[in-house]
């Protein structure tokens, strides 16, 4: 993939990601990772780095994968192109935003959009999880409920879950949980 | 971000009300691209016109491009370390369990009938099963949502 459909990829991410920085993780990943351009391994890392530092996780994500695709200029152009759309938008908006906030067919429309987001990173959740805690290849060879999870993976995935929903705190704790676990017992 | 913006801007330095906020935060969320970028370029326009906004933009993205090129760069000189594969693995069980909570956290706010269960559903299995890219839903999930409530007041 050259740096040009990196740029465009981004700038539509930028357009179509609407209600924050989750709203653009599944978006990138069937720009990026569907098209064999980022590994899912790594691309998970990056969620996971760019959810435990500061600034937003959707310009995060645009570093890195631009980043890890053409060095530090490509980082810097990629989060432009993911920005660019925002800006533009804002500038047009931004005289007249009341008549815009209470105009019906923006609130209807978002009322549909916010709802199809949902599903949207339902599916990268989905696709994280086939990723770690379910063996689906062991699975579709020997169909049995022993075979379906890594059972290892499954107990970190709910201790972490437990601790996420208990304590509410940044994810870097978590992301830091998630890594000793890693290394002690994976 | 939304906290921090609202102590500087409106606590400390004073340069917008908080109601402007509340407004640039409505608006934030419902346009295109990052909620944190759009506020900026947002309050950057009001307080110094385009190139408020131009700067203001490039400003609340420069430290993301600078923490994630270093933190990358350190990633990919460490990962073929054992170590540090397996550390990553971990850590990807954290991303699945940020992602599964996020589902139910914003479904509660997002998900507000039927209908807008049914577009969930839809988006879910049209991009996991079929693969069908999410701008289409995108542009999809807009038109039901006018087509379903575009005639109606809503609150």
């Amino acid at each position: 993939m050259n740096i040009f459909f990196i740029c465009l990829y981004f700038f539509l991410t930028g357009l179509f990601a609407i209600g924050g920085g989750l709203a653009a993780i599944p978006i990138m990943e069937q720009f990026f990772v569907n098209k064999g351009v980022i590994l899912p391994g790594l691309f998970y890392n990056m969620i996971a780095v760019s959810e435990s530092t500061p600034g937003p996780i959707g310009v995060n994500m645009a570093t890195y994968i631009g980043f890890e695709n053409f060095g530090v200029l490509g980082g810097i152009v990629a989060t432009l192109a993911l920005t660019l759309p925002s800006f533009i938008i804002i500038l047009m908006i931004a005289r007249s935003y009341s008549a815009i906030q209470n105009n019906r067919l923006v609130k209807s429309g978002l009322y549909g959009i916010r709802a199809a987001v949902c599903g949207l990173i339902a599916s990268a959740a989905a696709s994280v999880l086939s990723a770690t805690i379910f063996t689906f290849d062991k699975f579709l060879e020997y169909p049995s409920i022993l075979t379906l999870f890594d059972f290892r993976q499954l107990l970190v995935f709910c201790v972490i879950f437990a601790l996420y929903k208990i304590f509410k705190k940044h994810p870097i704790w978590y992301v830091l949980f998630g890594a000793i676990c890693g290394i002690v017992f994976l | 971000m939304i906290p921090f913006f609202e102590k500087e801007f409106v606590t400390e330095r004073g340069w917008i009300t908080s109601d402007e906020m509340l407004n640039y935060v409505a608006i934030s969320q419902s346009t295109p691209g990052i909620i944190a970028v759009n506020m900026a370029t947002f309050i950057g326009y009001r307080r110094a016109g385009f190139w408020g906004a131009f700067f203001s933009t490039l400003a609340v993205i420069t430290p993301s491009i600078i923490i994630i090129t270093i933190i990358a760069a350190f990633i990919s000189n460490f990962s073929e370390y054992v170590y540090v594969q397996k550390a990553l693995s971990g850590i990807n069980i954290a991303v699945a369990v940020f992602l599964v909570s996020a589902v139910f956290n914003i479904s509660k706010k997002s998900i507000v009938d039927m209908i807008g269960l049914g577009l969930a559903f839809i988006a879910f299995l049209a991009v996991t099963v079929f693969d069908i890219n999410s701008i289409w839903l995108i542009l999809f999930s807009l038109a039901v949502g006018i087509a379903v409530k575009g005639g109606k007041k809503i609150k």
